[in-house]
């Protein structure tokens, strides 16, 4: 492996049944599963090509059940990016996912970090009980992207895991500018991102 | 057909001593026998008294017990240590036994005062109080043994010389007394006391556990022997001039070699297999098929022909006849410079018979299956393979179990040149015995073919046993060094299985790794299932796939599909579990 080489940590979390291995898999192996059979934990990877730019990402498919709660505090620590995924047709998962986005920021002790909002399960529409202004309300409130999905029509599948890549770039981009360079303003980097001390 | 080996149905035991004969006498290859024979006395060559103690000590990687010029290398005693600790008492004696042999010859030969004392290597056991889990299981094994009659119930947990201890001690208390012969030659069909741990085949363990494995086979097999009594004379191999290239008459090592120069990865040499095909292609129907010789003069040409022209494709295979063909293929076993069975344990083999109970027989065979090299045991696996498939068409064919192991059995016993070391009556007996063997062979191939759960249990101990003096010592350097890192996946392995799921891991696939609840129920081939039904990998055939069990107390484990993980998780819990294509 080269060590030129991009990778990416990104986690799917969310409660049960709110369809994470669904939007994992279709994005992974571009098929709907729809046997019910919940997580623990599995992870994939895929190089993928963002913006020209090609990426290896390790996604982490999570539990959505509190049995396995004890796991979350691990898989937090170590992600880099995260996908807050719940279904537009429960209620309780909308405020599941608001407990997790806490829980991401707490981990990480920061007041922003990777994340991209999910509404699944789009293809549903006669059961949204989320709005789309409701859940992009809380979104820009909170400095984050929000996505609406169907992993079965495979509709904004791709979309959202890609954009989460190209925003954990910006972001870690954003941290590797030392901040003593603040008076030179935002420096092109275009040549290594390495930090000359 | 009667099923029970009677003498008269010796007579084609006979006959085909007769055909080898004449074999000889007409075709008889270039060299001539008279060098043959010569040959055969320095292959056979009896080694000294304590001469074969040593080397047996040597085989089983304890040379440091009787020469403490060793002694200064800390590893090997260290090594030596932990094996010893994983053997049972009865394993440990045959070891102690040898050891007072060697040591009391050295004394006589050289009258050397710092040889270490046996009482310093088996110190008496302090541990009692606490038995180990092996001993533990020992005990269970004795009274199973006991109190039911299981003469045909395989106990695969239990060592088959503690077994075989316990049998002896009840037999001489009830002075119940079995010929050692019992004229019921029915073969029982053994049934194997379910291991929900899994069946360990040859080739599922990593070279370097395999080493191992032979080591404790070696001291368990001396170990069975010693409760009946037998002595065994260890025939040390003398290197012999043999042919560097060829088909006939050429070391299977040196054919192999040269086999797979052509073809990669061959196991059993392609001459045999090739003769074996075409036996089987002329069709398994053929009355008297391995029995019927084919005609000795045309069989001397054709050898020539295949010298000359198998590699190169030429060979008129269709010509061949079938009766040709066997004869072939038998000429091709006796021929091999050194006995299929190799010289070391082709008396052991022979041994076998004087073991009390059908059951002592199979597990004594079992020890010396994995105690063949790997080229001898791949190749006899193909041939045993084969005389089934024969059998299999006895209705037709008339083929049966007997026949075949009588008509293999000179072929396979009495290689190039041995018979004349053989006096008449010795040859007598040794048909009977030798056709038994052959027949256990092909009868019980599925069972022997295997490794003991015993073996795989003591070589997890000794696994064990290594890692924890290693990391005592990594313990007191860490210490040194004050190093404090903290670890992830230290603190992985409790919660993992308080959490009652194990994570399986598969590197080539785009899922790489799964974490799978633990039930009773589940099994390694559930497993496969699970990740198979999800993932379909571009480049590896499902069949190849299989669940292995990676480190823990075991270097490398390929599991069967039916062991139950959670069984086995208890057993290894620090292991990966990675599903990957068998090499």
């Amino acid at each position: 492996m080269s060590a030129e080489e991009e990778r990416f940590k990104l986690v799917v979390v969310g409660g049960g049944g709110v369809g994470k291995s669904a939007l994992t898999i279709q994005f992974i192996q571009s098929y709907f599963v729809s046997d019910y059979d919940p997580t623990i934990e599995d992870s994939y990877t895929k190089i993928c090509t963002v913006d020209g730019k090609e990426t290896r990402l390790d996604i982490l498919d999570t539990a959505g059940q509190e049995e396995f709660g004890a796991m979350r505090e691990q898989y937090m620590r170590s992600g880099e990016g995260f996908l807050l995924v719940f279904a537009l047709n429960d209620r309780g998962s909308y405020h599941e996912v608001q407990k997790f986005h806490t829980q991401v920021l707490r981990v990480k002790d920061r007041d922003d970090f990777p994340i991209v909002l999910v509404g699944n399960k789009a293809d549903l529409e006669q059961q949204r009980v989320i709005s789309r202004e409701d859940a992009q309300a809380f979104a820009s409130d909170n400095g984050i992207h929000y996505m609406e999905s169907s992993a079965k029509n495979r509709y904004n599948v791709d979309e959202s895991f890609l954009e989460l890549v190209k925003i954990i770039r910006r972001f870690q981009e954003m941290e590797s500018t030392p901040p003593a360079a603040h008076h030179t303003g935002k420096q092109k980097s275009g040549g290594c991102p390495c930090v000359l001390l | 057909m009667c099923e029970s080996l009677d003498e008269l149905e010796m007579d084609d035991y006979w006959k085909e001593v007769e055909n080898i004969t004449r074999s000889v006498g007409e075709a008889g290859r270039g060299e001539g026998g008279g060098e043959g024979e010569v040959q055969e006395e320095e292959q056979h060559k009896i080694p000294e008294e304590g001469e074969q103690e040593e080397a047996w000590l040597a085989e089983a990687g304890l040379t440091r017990l009787f020469d403490d010029t060793l002694a200064a290398d800390q590893d090997q005693e260290e090594d030596s240590a932990v094996f010893l600790s994983t053997l049972t008492r009865t394993q440990a004696a045959a070891v102690e036994r040898r050891v007072t042999t060697v040591q009391q010859t050295l004394l006589r030969r050289r009258n050397r005062q710092h040889v270490p004392d046996v009482r310093d290597i088996f110190r008496p056991p302090e541990k009692d109080e606490e038995p180990s889990k092996f001993e533990k299981g020992s005990e269970n094994g004795q009274k199973e043994v006991t109190s039911a009659e299981t003469e045909t119930e395989l106990n695969l947990e239990v060592a088959f010389s503690e077994q075989a201890l316990s049998y002896r001690d009840n037999h001489q208390r009830l002075k119940v007394t079995t010929g050692p012969n019992s004229p019921d030659d029915k073969l029982p069909n053994f049934k194997l006391l379910r291991d929900k741990t899994g069946q360990t085949r040859i080739g599922d363990l990593s070279p370097l556990d395999m080493k191992k494995v032979r080591r404790l086979v070696l001291v368990e097999m001396t170990a069975l022997f010693d409760t009946a009594g037998i002595d065994l004379k260890a025939h040390k191999a003398v290197k012999v001039k043999s042919k560097e290239s060829g088909l006939f008459g050429v070391p299977l090592a040196t054919l192999l070699d040269q086999d797979q120069r052509r073809a990669p990865g061959t196991k059993v040499p392609i001459i045999m297999q090739r003769l074996i095909s075409h036996i089987e292609e002329e069709g398994l129907n053929t009355e008297g098929l391995l029995r019927i010789p084919g005609a000795a003069t045309r069989i001397k040409s054709l050898c020539q022909e295949l010298e000359s022209s198998f590699y190169d494709g030429m060979f008129p295979w269709q010509q061949l006849k079938q009766h040709d063909a066997a004869s072939l293929l038998k000429l091709f076993i006796r021929e091999l410079p050194h006995p299929l069975l190799t010289v070391e344990y082709l008396s052991a083999f022979i041994a076998v018979n004087k073991l009390p109970t059908k059951k002592q027989q199979l597990q004594a065979l079992n020890l010396l299956v994995l105690l063949l090299p790997e080229h001898n045991r791949d190749t006899l696996k193909a041939l045993v393979e084969f005389f089934q498939r024969v059998i299999d068409h006895q209705a037709k064919n008339k083929m049966t179990l007997n026949n075949v192991s009588v008509v293999m059995a000179p072929n396979i016993f009495m290689f190039k040149g041995f018979r004349s070391k053989v006096t008449e009556q010795q040859e007598f007996s040794m048909a009977t015995s030798t056709a038994n063997i052959v027949r256990l062979l092909i009868r019980y191939q599925n069972l022997l073919w295997t490794i003991p759960k015993f073996i795989v249990t003591q070589v997890r101990q000794h696994n064990m046993e290594s890692q924890r003096k290693q990391n005592k010592e990594r313990a007191v350097r860490k210490l040194l060094k004050k190093i404090t890192t903290e670890k992830p996946s230290d603190k992985a392995v409790p919660e993992e299985s308080s959490q009652g799921f194990i994570r399986v891991q598969a590197p080539q696939f785009s899922k790489v790794s799964m974490a799978v609840h633990l039930t009773e129920e589940l099994q390694a081939a559930d497993v496969l299932t699970r990740f198979l039904s999800q993932d379909s990998p571009v480049a590896v055939k499902q069949e190849e796939l299989y669940l292995y069990e990676i480190g823990g107390n075991i270097k490398e484990r390929c599991l069967d599909g039916e062991t139950y993980m959670k069984d086995l998780f208890h057993l290894n819990p620090s292991a990966e579990w990675v599903i990957k294509a068998v090499q």
